[in-house]
């Protein structure tokens, strides 16, 4: 790891473990955005992780992401560096304040739905269509009439009216990720950091918990079942890096869409072995656990589920067909 | 950053891309009319005199020293000789379990006498080798070995049965796992490796036929065979620390997820440039699920470059591998209704790998025993 992102590693996570306690996480589910927290985020330069100099990388931000899955962070930070950068690599003015991202297949589209913090937010960008029709816009939200709605974290996921303001166009960045796929990367991230929580969390409840007169971690059905969840934390974790990197350079799509379907579909399989090994006592709210749980079972849908990836990841394999299947898939590297 | 086991973002390096185009025309060259179904035993494939063809191309005992026949390249570039000969379904059985495990276990205890005797020639591609670990009450449970070694003037006399060797018909080495002592006081102790050659008399090699009717693995029985002292690999006693670095070999390779690459291949010649939305959707999860695999054994190579022990790590790619390609045949089988019997290639390769499948998560160590593994690297055993 180079020193950059070991730097911002120690940072967030000295931030993040010691800040965001689950009491800070069920205030903010009952109403409490975490102020304080966001004032620290901000004195850091944390928004500005992607824009900082020429050489911020999506490589070391990926440290960032990370512990804000790890973690459980309720805060639009993920989405403001991401749509900073976005606007950067766009050559555009970079506003003050909370952005946020949304996608839409279609132009015409009246309201946006499930963005990410809008009603706290200064501006979205918006993407319409991917491919060749892609469309980007950039939107002051307090023209636009926002309805509140949440995920099932509990996290700002609002409709946006924009019927009455559509925003100006912004050029398209000619390399880096579109703002749908920057979006997929910062999900598979975060992601692949709470995946990472839940392994922590399993086996240290697998040592500590004591049933027939031993931790349950001494149970062999339990080892084999965490020995599964680390097998898909490695596996989502490796998927996530690569696509961070790969969004350094000129065309992450794919490396993007790999990262996103390996995080989305693992998510079935870990959470419920998290569950499984936890008991009851995982099931409830007072129990922390779900903080993590239920933020993979949002993230997964958000900015593609595993189908809107997989399909277009397929229908190219078939396209090139068998000749070009392994080459395609050494080419990056 | 998880803290339990590391899987560094290690690519390939750019200077392995002429060595790729190598292989690649090598190859062409060398399997044009080798069929698809050939091609799908992949590292049971085996072809002595294809192997001979990489040792002299240098693809074998790529890593070691030079002055034991290796030509000192890094594991990079031997990975992207494993993986593409594994892509193409080369037959490549006959070197591998040498070039893989036998070669850098003598490398690393064997004594000067067996590097210098042994190691070029496996270089060159010209002696084979087994292994002889499992037998009939000794599977999972190594440390039950019962074959014994003798203590004898000037060497060993062995009596026993190693049981499903691959390769034990068609090898000339085996790297064998013998009880040198009846009553250790550790559970771990009293057991020996030693390089036998295999046309030592009182050796009597048995193929087993397999259940899709192959001859792949062997029982080889020891009938006061006699080994002489020069063959002790490593310490008297230290067997079990042997085989233990000897299975973290044989764990870090991309065959462990590759087996099935020739289906997947055909699968795609199969379905055609116009798949309908489920199989685009389960094809793009495939091809998700293998190019991440293949960065997590590339984390593998690079630990194994920087002179890291990897053996969680490979143990995590080994178990998530061996799903990944165990799955592959019944995921494919669904995909496309109406596959005739044996007609076509794509169904050869199909009823091949679904009969093999089962396989993938035994040999090597089996799946619980891996999981076993990765438990104790996350602090539970
Ligand atoms: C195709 C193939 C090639 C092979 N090639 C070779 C070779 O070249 N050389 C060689 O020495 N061996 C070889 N083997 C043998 C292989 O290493 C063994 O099959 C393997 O180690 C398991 O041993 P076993 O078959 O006796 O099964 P067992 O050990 O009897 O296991 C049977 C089942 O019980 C489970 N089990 C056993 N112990 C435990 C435990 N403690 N906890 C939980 N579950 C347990 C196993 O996981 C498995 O599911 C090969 C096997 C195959 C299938």
């Amino acid at each position: 790891m180079d020193e950059i992102s070991r730097l911002l590693q120690e940072t967030v996570t000295k931030l993040f473990s010691e800040a965001v306690t689950p009491e800070l996480i069920r205030n903010f589910e009952d109403g409490q955005f975490p102020e304080e927290l966001w004032a620290q985020v901000q004195e850091l330069g944390l928004l500005d992780v992607l824009v900082a100099d020429d050489d911020s990388t999506w490589t070391s931000a990926y440290e960032v992401l990370f512990a804000l899955g790890r973690w459980s962070v309720p805060i639009p930070l993920a989405e403001t560096m991401a749509a900073r950068r976005l606007l950067r690599d766009a050559g555009e003015e970079i506003p003050e304040g909370i952005i946020t991202l949304a996608y839409a297949d279609d132009y015409a589209t009246k309201v946006l739905t499930g963005v990410p913090w809008a009603r706290m937010a200064d501006y979205v960008i918006v993407q319409t269509g991917t491919g060749d029709e892609t469309q980007i816009r950039l939107m002051p939200i307090g023209e636009a009439n926002v309805s509140n709605k949440t995920n099932i974290a509990l996290e700002y996921r609002d409709d946006v009216d924009i019927s009455v303001a559509p925003g100006r166009p912004v050029r398209k960045a000619n390399r880096g990720p579109t703002a749908l796929e920057a979006g997929a990367l910062v999900r598979s991230v975060q992601i692949a950091g709470a995946l990472d929580g839940m392994l922590h969390e399993a086996v240290t409840y697998a040592q500590d918990r004591t049933q027939f007169g031993k931790p349950i971690g001494k149970f062999q059905a339990i080892q084999q079942q965490l020995a599964v969840l680390a097998g898909r934390v490695a596996a989502v974790g490796r998927a996530a890096q690569t696509a961070a990197a790969a969004a350094d350079g000129d065309d992450p799509v794919i490396d993007i869409a790999i990262a996103k379907i390996e995080a989305s579909d693992s998510v079935s399989e870990t959470t419920s072995i998290a569950h499984q090994v936890h008991g009851a006592i995982g099931f409830t709210y007072e129990h922390h656990l779900h903080f993590l749980t239920r933020r993979a079972w949002a993230w997964r849908n958000e900015f593609g589920a595993t189908h809107h990836w997989a399909l277009p990841l397929g229908r190219n394999a078939a396209q090139r067909g068998a000749e070009n299947l392994w080459s395609d898939l050494t080419g990056g590297v | 950053m998880t803290t339990y086991f590391s899987f560094a973002p290690n690519s390939l390096p750019g200077s392995t891309q002429a060595l790729r185009e190598e292989i690649r025309s090598f190859l062409d060259q060398e399997l044009s009319d080798y069929p698809a179904v050939k091609r799908a035993e992949t590292w049971m494939g085996y072809d002595k005199a294809f192997s001979k063809k990489m040792g002299d191309r240098g693809w074998l005992g790529m890593t070691w020293p030079k002055q034991y026949g290796g030509h000192e390249r890094s594991a990079f570039e031997r990975y992207v000789v494993l993986e593409e000969m594994l892509a193409a379904g080369a037959p490549v059985g006959a070197h591998w379990i040498g070039d893989r495990q036998s070669g850098p276990l003598l490398l690393r205890f064997g004594t000067e006498k067996q590097r210098e005797e042994i190691l070029p020639r496996v270089a060159r591609g010209e002696i084979f080798f087994c292994i002889g670990m499992s037998e009939p009450d000794s599977g999972s449970d190594l440390a039950a070995t019962k074959t014994r070694a003798q203590k004898t003037d000037g060497g060993w006399l062995i009596n026993g049965t190693k049981l499903w060797s691959t390769g034990a018909q068609h090898a000339d080495y085996m790297i064998a796992l013998f009880r040198t002592e009846s009553n250790p006081e550790s559970r771990h102790g009293g057991l020996s490796q030693f390089l036998v050659d295999l046309k030592t008399p009182g050796i009597t090699v048995r193929p087993i036929k397999d259940l899709s009717g192959a001859e792949h693995f062997n029982e080889v029985v020891f009938e006061d065979a006699f080994v002489g002292d020069d063959w002790l690999v490593g310490e008297e006693g230290g067997g079990w620390a042997q085989v233990t670095a000897e299975l973290a070999y044989e764990r870090s390779g991309p065959e462990r997820y590759m087996s099935c690459m020739p289906l997947l291949t055909e699968l795609v010649r199969e379905i055609g440039p116009d798949p309908d939305e489920r199989q685009a959707i389960i094809l793009g999860k495939l091809i998700a699920r293998l190019a991440t695999l293949r960065q997590m054994s590339i984390s593998v190579a690079g630990m194994l470059e920087d002179g890291k022990d990897p053996a969680l790590e490979a143990s995590i790619v080994k178990d998530q591998g061996a799903l990944f390609e165990q799955s592959l045949p019944h995921i494919a089988n669904d995909l496309i209704d109406g596959v005739s019997a044996t007609g076509t290639d794509y169904a050869q390769v199909l009823n091949l790998l679904v009969q093999i499948s089962p396989s993938f998560s035994l040999r090597g160590g089996t799946r619980e025993i891996l999981r076993g593994i990765i438990a104790r690297g996350l602090g539970l055993r």
